[in-house]
């Protein structure tokens, strides 16, 4: 990571920019929302335990100490995935999420909340992510 | 709707919130998978290379680009092949979840 870091660095014009973007490493929050709430089910997880966003992080902190890069802005979103149904969730993060674990008591319990009547109901997955713009420093 | 990805589009605005003004800027895109970002902030640049070692990503890009969008160049490579070989220099670099 800090070797990609330092490849970027040599493309960057002398005025360039960095931006960074990627997942905080904060479980993902597995949501049923419908018109009236949002009701937390769980966490998603990930086979490897969030452990390369700590490790991209760390790469990005390296290289601000070594002097390769500042940081001149920073900020933090909620990004959010939508499905229309508790299978489309599943299958979606069979196909493009493939480190995700989506336990099944959080299917289960989906599932059963589906089945009651009432207002329209879409999964969400919400995850926080970081954004970073960084300075190449020339000296 | 069986999926959507950002539909109150955070990411965007966080995006042009630290980076505003892409008019006449020539970026490189490190990740870019399908080019759901690419498509978000391409309109003003004078030039994206956009690259990702997923073909299929890269195809599912190709097949999205809106009328428009020629100066996008997407690419099949790693950051270290492509680097290799590249002797231009980028006003921004985005590293699109991909570090």
């Amino acid at each position: 990571m800090v070797h990609a870091l330092e490849i970027i660095w040599e493309l960057l014009a002398p005025d360039g920019r960095l931006l960074d973007i990627h997942p905080s490493g904060e479980p993902p929050q597995v949501i049923l929302r419908n018109d009236t709430e949002r009701r937390l089910l769980g966490y998603l997880q990930e086979s490897d335990d969030f452990i390369e966003y700590h490790q991209a992080s760390e790469a990005l902190q390296a290289v601000i100490l070594r002097g390769l890069f500042q940081v001149e802005s920073a900020s933090r979103f909620e990004f959010s995935v939508h499905a229309d149904t508790v299978p489309a969730l599943v299958d979606y993060l069979k196909k493009e999420w493939k480190d995700a674990i989506l336990v099944p008591e959080i299917i289960a319990q989906a599932e059963a909340l589906w089945r009651r009547p009432g207002a329209q109901k879409e999964m969400m997955i919400s995850e926080w992510d970081g954004m970073t713009l960084l300075r190449p420093e020339r000296k | 709707m069986p999926i959507l990805l950002d539909p109150e589009a955070t990411e965007t605005r966080t995006l042009l919130g630290l980076y505003p003004d892409f008019n006449g800027k020539c970026v490189l895109e490190i990740g870019c998978g399908d080019g759901r970002l690419t498509w978000r902030y391409a309109a003003e640049a004078r030039r994206v290379a956009a690259i990702d070692p997923d073909p299929a990503r890269l195809e599912r890009a190709l097949a999205n680009r809106p009328v428009g969008f020629d100066h996008v160049e997407f690419q099949h490579a790693n950051l270290e092949d492509f680097a290799a070989r590249m002797q231009e220099r980028f006003d921004l670099a985005i590293l699109s979840w991909s570090l």
